[in-house]
């Protein structure tokens, strides 16, 4: 798997999923700049990302201060 | 029909939400969301509504509840899900979420925000962690560890002075054990005391608390995927993806049960649904069943198709057929588990599917909605899913090996208790569809009420019937003139009172035993405690225009006339579907009553008075009573 266009538009809808359609994506967001980004908005991340992409993510993915460029380059690397 | 959450299917919600189809839209997703366990469904759901919220549009609901969860874990995410499985079933819960862990302190303590919620519905919803049982105790001491974990539970049902009704999540066995395969045989080891907590569970919960077996779902997507120690671990949550999704489905199609919500009727395609290839075509001897791969798959979903009928499922067919042709498998070939008999109504002709269909909700007298439509054919499921969007259709189109999964995919078809009723209901339904039959030949409705010979058995209510009765006023919404719904705790309070009557109604016609079809309370009036006003008046719609409403007010007016009773007072509050019974007092002579009737009047109701002191008993002209 490669980050071109099409990762980045399923990950852009796996985000609009949980925090809304229109919601505008840049690698930076993250918890501190995302007020609906809780707890519970993880978890949601972390199964749908994983559904999404097929994959399983390391441990870290929930218990790390995450940002949209730091998930997406773990889903990249936990990819088949 | 269901879909795939894929690329095209949200793509198809979005442009329906955007389009301002919100109806649609949410019509879409509750379609998914009945069949499916993906979480990206229930996000997407959550998108949908709060668009519609915005637009100030609500998705229909037919109950509203006031539900509490009370977790031993983060309970938010299992709540939003389960608002929207709720929602999918037909429900407005309205939640309450306690905090982590508080299950006694709210549910114990006064003045808790649980107490506050006021709720009808109290969900338990533990994990088999919190029973604290050891990996492996000695034998001796298993039943009473297992006694001491179960009863925690138990315990807390008894405590519901608000008459909630208790839903209870069932534990799920290890799947891991350091005893190995030696588990299953040592009654000390925690996977034979969580079994033995189970059963312990299951034995007391009676028909008062609804139970969801966890154990079972669990086991169907794979133990190892039902917790996620990571999610656990991080967020104190601890089901994994397709776990939440299930549980929530399947907990919410529990309340729907209970509510009068599952759906009643199964209508079955044949060609290629109950057998393979087509009758018409093929020839009687050609299509496959009960032999070879196919024919064996098709035996076994036509088992399963059975099973669902002896616990009270109605069958019917919709088959674009030559009526002789369509019947023939059945009256010829042995292999076949399903009989005519089994069925209800068997519409074959060369309508469209809606058109049958609408007919077999008609002669049947049971709503759309109340009816699951099955078909391997996905323009007929897309006809009836089109016409008839209230009608649940699941398309068959999948591997014919895989059927019956297919089917139960979907869950319309839960019950909260068996009733010797539901066994019977198969020939009370085709008792009924022969009646309508029989109303065609007969000259005079006099002649034809006549003809069907109908013996009654009014009787007082009492241990033996009392389940039945509040599982009448939970689903029954046509002939229900006040539309209230009791659980069994509250039929207890007004039977208590010495004043009060209640009676259930047992009907035989010439070609069924109907069992309990109709129900009478009358209490003694707030205002006017010598007037006695039917708080309970309501028919099965099986029997429907047989003047079985007539014999239960006969009897209620009579034993009204023992009690001392001077005049009874009948209401009607109207709801959806009972337009049909507004009418009903001043058709069988009760009068206008003084007074607003409690607001009814002004709601689009009435209140009507009949004088007992002055006209005596009703009189029912078509029932003879029996012993």
């Amino acid at each position: 798997m490669i980050r071109d266009d099409s990762f980045d538009q399923a990950f852009l809808e796996v985000f609009e999923d949980i925090f809304g359609w229109g919601i505008e994506l840049t690698d930076e967001i993250g918890p501190h700049s995302l007020e609906a980004w809780d707890s519970l908005a993880q978890i949601r991340l972390v199964h749908e990302l994983e559904t999404r992409f097929g994959l399983r993510l390391p441990d870290e993915a929930l218990l790390e201060q995450q940002s949209v460029g730091s998930l997406k380059e773990l889903v990249l690397a936990n990819a088949q | 029909m269901s879909g795939q959450v894929g690329d095209a299917w949200r793509s198809a919600v979005r442009a329906q939400v955007a389009e301002r189809r919100f109806d649609d839209a949410w019509r879409t997703v509750r379609t998914e969301l009945l069949s499916g366990d993906s979480t990206a469904a229930y996000s997407v759901a959550r998108n949908v509504l709060s668009s519609c919220e915005r637009a100030g549009f609500a998705p229909a609901a037919k109950r509203r509840i006031r539900l509490a969860v009370l977790c031993t874990f983060e309970a938010a995410e299992l709540a939003s899900t389960l608002r929207i499985a709720c929602l999918a079933q037909g429900i407005d819960a309205q939640l309450y979420v306690a905090p982590y862990g508080q299950v006694e302190q709210e549910l114990l303590g006064p003045g808790s925000g649980l107490a506050r919620h006021e709720p009808t519905h109290v969900l338990l919803a533990p994990t088999t962690a919190d029973l604290g049982l050891p990996e492996l105790a000695p034998d001796g001491d298993a039943q009473r560890l297992a006694g001491a974990a179960a009863d925690r539970w138990p315990s807390l049902w008894v405590r519901r002075d608000f008459g909630a009704t208790v839903i209870q999540h069932g534990f799920v066995v290890p799947d891991e054990s350091p005893v190995g395969h030696l588990s299953m045989r040592l009654p000390g080891s925690r996977v034979s005391l969580v079994r033995e907590v189970n059963r312990r569970l299951a034995e007391r919960a009676g028909s008062d608390v609804l139970l969801v077996d966890c154990e079972r779902l669990a086991a169907r997507i794979g133990k190892r995927h039902w917790i996620d120690p990571r999610l656990w671990f991080a967020a104190r949550q601890p089901f994994g993806a397709e776990a939440l999704g299930l549980l929530a489905r399947e907990t919410a199609a529990v309340l729907a049960a209970q509510l009068g919500l599952a759906a009643r009727c199964l209508v079955l395609d044949l060609d290629n649904t109950l057998w393979g290839g087509i009758v018409g075509e093929d020839g009687l001897h050609g299509i496959e069943i009960g032999e070879g791969p196919a024919g064996e798959a098709y035996a076994a979903f036509q088992g399963y198709v059975k099973a669902l009928a002896q616990r009270g499922v109605v069958l019917a067919v919709a088959s674009k057929n030559d009526r002789a042709s369509a019947e023939e498998p059945f009256r010829q070939l042995p292999a076949m588990r399903l009989k005519l008999d089994d069925f209800a109504i068997f519409v074959a002709d060369w309508r469209p599917k809606s058109e049958q269909i609408a007919e077999i909700s008609e002669t049947l007298g049971l709503g759309l909605d109340a009816l699951v439509f099955v078909d391997d054919n996905p323009a007929e499921c897309a006809e009836v899913d089109g016409a008839l969007p209230d009608v649940t259709t699941i398309c068959l189109d999948g591997h014919v090996s895989e059927r019956v999964r297919t089917l139960t995919g979907t869950v319309r078809f839960e019950s909260a208790a068996l009733s010797k009723e539901d066994s019977e209901r198969q020939r009370s339904y085709a008792a009924r569809a022969q009646a309508s039959e029989l109303r065609r030949h007969a000259a005079t409705i006099d002649e034809f009420l006549n003809s069907l010979e109908m013996r009654a058995r009014v009787r007082r209510l009492d241990d033996t019937t009392i389940d039945r009765a509040a599982q009448l006023t939970q689903k029954t919404n046509q002939f229900n003139l006040t539309l209230r719904r009791h659980t069994r705790a509250e039929i207890e309070r007004i039977a208590a009172d010495p004043q009060s009557i209640c009676r259930t109604l047992e009907l035989d016609d010439r070609y069924a035993s109907h069992g309990i079809i109709g129900l009478g309370f009358a209490v003694p009036a707030g205002d006017e405690p010598l007037v006695a006003l039917i708080d309970t008046l309501l028919l099965s719609c099986r029997v429907i225009g047989r003047t079985a409403e007539m014999h239960l007010l006969a009897h209620l007016s009579s034993a009204a006339i023992d009690n001392g009773f001077i005049r009874m007072r009948g209401v009607y509050v109207p709801g959806q579907r009972n337009s049909l019974v507004a009418d009903l007092y001043p058709r069988l002579g009760f009068e206008v009553a003084n007074g607003d009737g409690d607001g009814i009047v002004e709601a689009g109701g009435g209140a009507w008075e009949y004088d007992l002191s002055t006209r005596g008993p009703i009189r029912s002209s078509f029932i003879k009573d029996e012993a």
